[in-house]
């Protein structure tokens, strides 16, 4: 498993080719993204069916703007950019009430239980605590890669991760110490 | 001296979250903790709520048809934003605003004719010198 942003250096021919509207060269690059961007938006949204439509949404509009795109090498960032911002917006519109226990994954007993456990806590986090504390916690992002992705100074990064850190925790606590 | 202890141990326990430390930071960290050791099990268990975090990552499925309807949402929105799209919609706005325009051309050359057309109008007449027809003095003279 690989983490951080990918920046594949033969990715530059091929958006070059994608702005031609060479249907291959988009084939070559979902493929090559696909499997991460939708991995990080599972994971800030907890709901793998909902990520795939994220990511979906994601490509389609970084193949748009390709055009304008002036850094070919931040094509990467572009995207992860993309969706994370769709997926604070859907973060945003939940309910409060709204369950987000997505059961897809084949985990048993215990392991389910925490999950419900996480996702109940992180529900708790407001959409940019939990996007910032996602990306550096579980898809290992590193502090400028987080900045880039939310497009926010690395110090702000560095002050949300600290804040969401101390929230979790203390959730976690709080959470544990109930009786059950 | 506790207290100040106390918070070493909290900042560095933050900081192994945060970073990897320096083999100083782990020693003292290690001697703090066997020093302490209610403390340093609260801050093992503060810690867990991360390693859960981490452990508990969502793997989803990929779809295999995935790739194809991206491409396929991809044709459909490059039509969206090409002319070939926006030309029916063109060409029925033209239509509509000729149709107006004649419409509209129509109305403004035929309403000075009515106003100039008097037969119309309500106009006063003398009528001092009209005879009336008493219809009931008529038949009894008869």
């Amino acid at each position: 498993m690989s983490y951080g942003i990918e920046r594949p250096q033969d990715d530059l021919v091929w958006i070059e080719r994608c702005r031609a509207g060479d249907e291959t060269a988009l084939n070559y690059l979902i493929t090559r993204h696909r499997a991460r961007l939708i991995r990080v938006a599972a994971n800030i949204l907890r709901d793998a069916h909902e990520a795939e439509d994220v990511a979906q949404e994601a490509f389609i509009r970084g193949f748009r703007e390709l055009k304008n795109l002036r850094d070919d090498r931040a094509f990467a960032g572009y995207l992860y950019r993309i969706a994370v911002r769709i997926c604070m917006d859907r973060l945003r519109s939940r309910k409060p009430s709204q369950a987000e226990f997505d059961a897809g994954t084949s985990d048993k007993g215990n392991q389910v239980e925490n999950r419900v456990v996480i996702q109940k806590l992180l529900a708790e986090l407001t959409p940019e605590l939990r996007a910032t504390l996602v990306l550096r916690e579980i898809e290992q992002f590193s502090y400028e890669e987080v900045a880039e992705a939310m497009k926010v100074p690395v110090g702000t990064v560095r002050s949300r991760l600290h804040t969401a850190r101390e929230r979790f925790r203390e959730l976690w606590l709080s959470a544990m110490s109930e009786p059950q | 001296m506790r207290k100040f202890r106390e918070k070493q141990l909290k900042f560095l326990a933050r900081e192994s979250d945060a970073r990897n430390l320096t083999l100083r930071e782990s020693t003292r960290l290690e001697k703090l903790t066997s020093e302490m050791p209610d403390l340093g099990e609260l801050m093992n268990f503060e810690a867990m709520s991360l390693n859960l975090l981490r452990e508990t990552a969502v793997e989803p499925q990929l779809d295999s048809s995935f790739n194809a309807r991206v491409i396929r949402l991809w044709r459909v929105d490059q039509q969206k934003n090409g002319l070939k799209y926006w030309m029916p919609a063109a060409c029925g706005a033209f239509v509509a605003i000729l149709a107006l325009l004649s419409i509209m051309r129509l109305m403004t050359t035929s309403t000075p004719e009515t106003w100039k057309n008097h037969k119309s109008e309500a106009r006063r007449v003398d009528t001092s010198n009209l005879i009336l027809i008493d219809q009931d003095s008529a038949l009894r003279a008869k």
